[in-house]
């Protein structure tokens, strides 16, 4: 379970989270949606503790991330998997080398077996037979599917954290990945916390879907119950319409959701 | 009046609080660089290095810059002689020249141009790769597969230029020599057996030793500096330029300034 206390981060003044509290429960896909730059990929970067909060919590599976020794952050991250934006695949490294970083970094497994994983893993995400190919050579679907073998190649990955999985890339690709994380979640029963605005994924890939607006978390339910929301500040996103609260700049009523 | 004092006031003001505030940055940046240096150091100390990576680094400091050391070293070593020519020679003390060549390549010039040429040619480039590595997420990436991005990028940095700086400077002394060798021989008629015995006549341990305890702590320098101007970079490609000049920048200063301390430093010492 992820739990997300009074979480409040600011960067040169500007307040990008701002006392969000949110609860994922173990096993649940959680879509957060909003607009870009209002601070979703922040918000996943707290929970692997790549960013610290400057005030607030993040608890993972009952342990404090923002509090743990980088040794202990480390074992924690080694139950955790993100795909991000870009992919984030190492330049310098084949796919191969890529997938099977963290086998090679943080186990004693031998070579035949990692290759073993590389393979499953690579399989998983429907590319075979590329392990000896450079990121650059890549498309940008087949760097996201890579960037994903990469987050789940370790077998004791409990929650993967998804940053725009369908971001830059075509509609088809990009349904393939939803299906991918649809697999991974029923196949792996791992907890998934998706950032997106991509509201065709966020209706297809969720459990429950909360929204992000000017630092705070102003709506939270199931894609279902998003989907027939009246608050004017959400109906204006899902449709996409130009003109709205959001865009003519209004502050939403202070809708801050409480779990747990 | 009243109005030209106030404004002069305001003026006075802002002046203060922008030196403030560069004097504040200046500090942060200072305990950036000294916290990377100690973290890298107890990376060091606390984890296994690198093989593959610091083999592959030795590769770029070490055998890709030799090329580019042995051309500035030796036409510096020519220069130097010939210049050194012209004036010796109104006093007829042509003689001195090989001693004069060898003890400003192995006490300063050896260790200065070595740093200078690789803190332009690799340092640049390391800091261009971590700060792409950065805007493009791998750093984050890497922090997110458990690895830390000091041991992992930083040490096999350091430890290369930590290994291969006093090497280079030891080629650069030699070949700045050899220049020297070739304008005393051709040029000045010394004869080859005499330029030698003078050169080594002139030379002891300690010129040598000083110049290579001043390229250790110019590859510290150059290491944490480019790592650091890397991992702090932000902003997408101008970013990258951005730091990768400040990086070649400060390793300037900062070689210049401590070369002259280490010579103020051991010509009292060793004095």
């Amino acid at each position: 379970m992820i739990e997300i206390r009074k979480l409040c981060k600011s960067f040169e003044n500007v307040k990008v989270l701002d006392n969000i509290s949110l609860n994922i429960k173990t096993g649940e896909t959680m879509v957060i949606i909003g607009r870009s730059g209002v601070g979703k990929s922040v918000l996943l970067k707290h929970i692997i503790g790549i960013l610290a909060p400057d005030s607030g919590e993040v608890i993972v599976d009952g342990k404090n991330i923002s509090r743990l020794k980088r040794d202990e952050l480390n074992e924690v991250r080694l139950e955790m998997g993100m795909l991000f934006q870009g992919a984030a695949l190492f330049d310098s490294m084949t796919v191969g080398e890529n997938v099977g970083f963290l086998l090679r970094e943080h186990t004693d497994l031998d070579e035949e077996e990692i290759e073993k994983r590389i393979k499953e893993s690579l399989a998983i995400i429907g590319l075979r037979g590329i392990e000896s190919l450079m990121p650059v050579s890549l498309s940008g679907g087949m760097k996201k599917r890579v960037g994903l073998a990469r987050a789940i190649c370790s077998k004791s990955v409990k929650i993967v954290l998804y940053d725009e999985p369908t971001t830059g890339i075509d509609p088809i690709m990009g349904d393939t990945i939803n299906n991918l994380i649809i697999s991974l979640h029923d196949k792996l029963k791992i907890t998934s916390v998706a950032v997106t605005h991509d509201m065709n994924s966020a209706y297809k890939i969720a459990d429950r879907i909360a929204m992000l607006y000017k630092g705070k978390i102003i709506a939270a339910g199931t894609p279902d119950e998003i989907r027939n929301m009246a608050d004017p500040f959400v109906r204006q996103f899902i449709t996409g319409a130009a003109h709205g609260p959001i865009t003519e700049g209004k502050a939403s009523k202070e809708f801050i959701m409480k779990e747990g | 009046m009243k109005i030209r004092s106030g404004f002069r006031r305001k003026n006075l003001e802002i002046t203060f609080i922008l030196l403030g505030q560069r004097f504040i940055s200046a500090l942060f940046y200072l305990g950036g660089i000294s916290l990377l240096f100690l973290r890298t150091l107890a990376s060091i100390f606390r984890r296994f290095v690198r093989k593959r990576q610091l083999l592959d680094q030795l590769n770029k400091v070490g055998v890709d810059s030799i090329l580019i050391v042995f051309l500035v070293t030796i036409f510096t070593g020519i220069v130097l002689a010939l210049q050194s020519a012209y004036a010796f020679k109104k006093f007829d003390a042509a003689i001195f020249i090989p001693g004069m060549v060898a003890l400003s390549m192995t006490r300063e010039l050896g260790p200065v141009l070595t740093a200078l040429i690789i803190a332009g040619r690799v340092g640049a480039s390391m800091t261009a790769e971590i700060g792409t590595m950065k805007v493009t997420e791998q750093i984050d990436a890497l922090e997110s597969l458990a690895s830390d991005p000091v041991s992992f990028l930083v040490v096999p940095r350091f430890l290369a230029l930590l290994i291969a700086m006093p090497l280079l400077t030891i080629c650069g002394d030699f070949i700045g020599m050899l220049g020297g060798y070739m304008v005393g021989v051709w040029k000045l008629t010394i004869g080859s057996t005499m330029y030698i015995n003078k050169t080594f006549e002139a030379l002891v341990y300690k010129d040598v030793f000083t110049g290579l305890i001043k390229s250790v702590f110019f590859a510290m320098i150059i290491a944490i500096v480019s790592c650091y101007e890397g991992m702090r970079t932000s902003g997408g490609a101008e970013g990258v330029g951005k730091s990768t000049t400040a990086s070649v920048v400060v390793s300037f200063v900062l070689i210049l300034t401590f070369d002259c301390f280490f010579t103020v430093l051991f010509y009292f010492i060793f004095d």
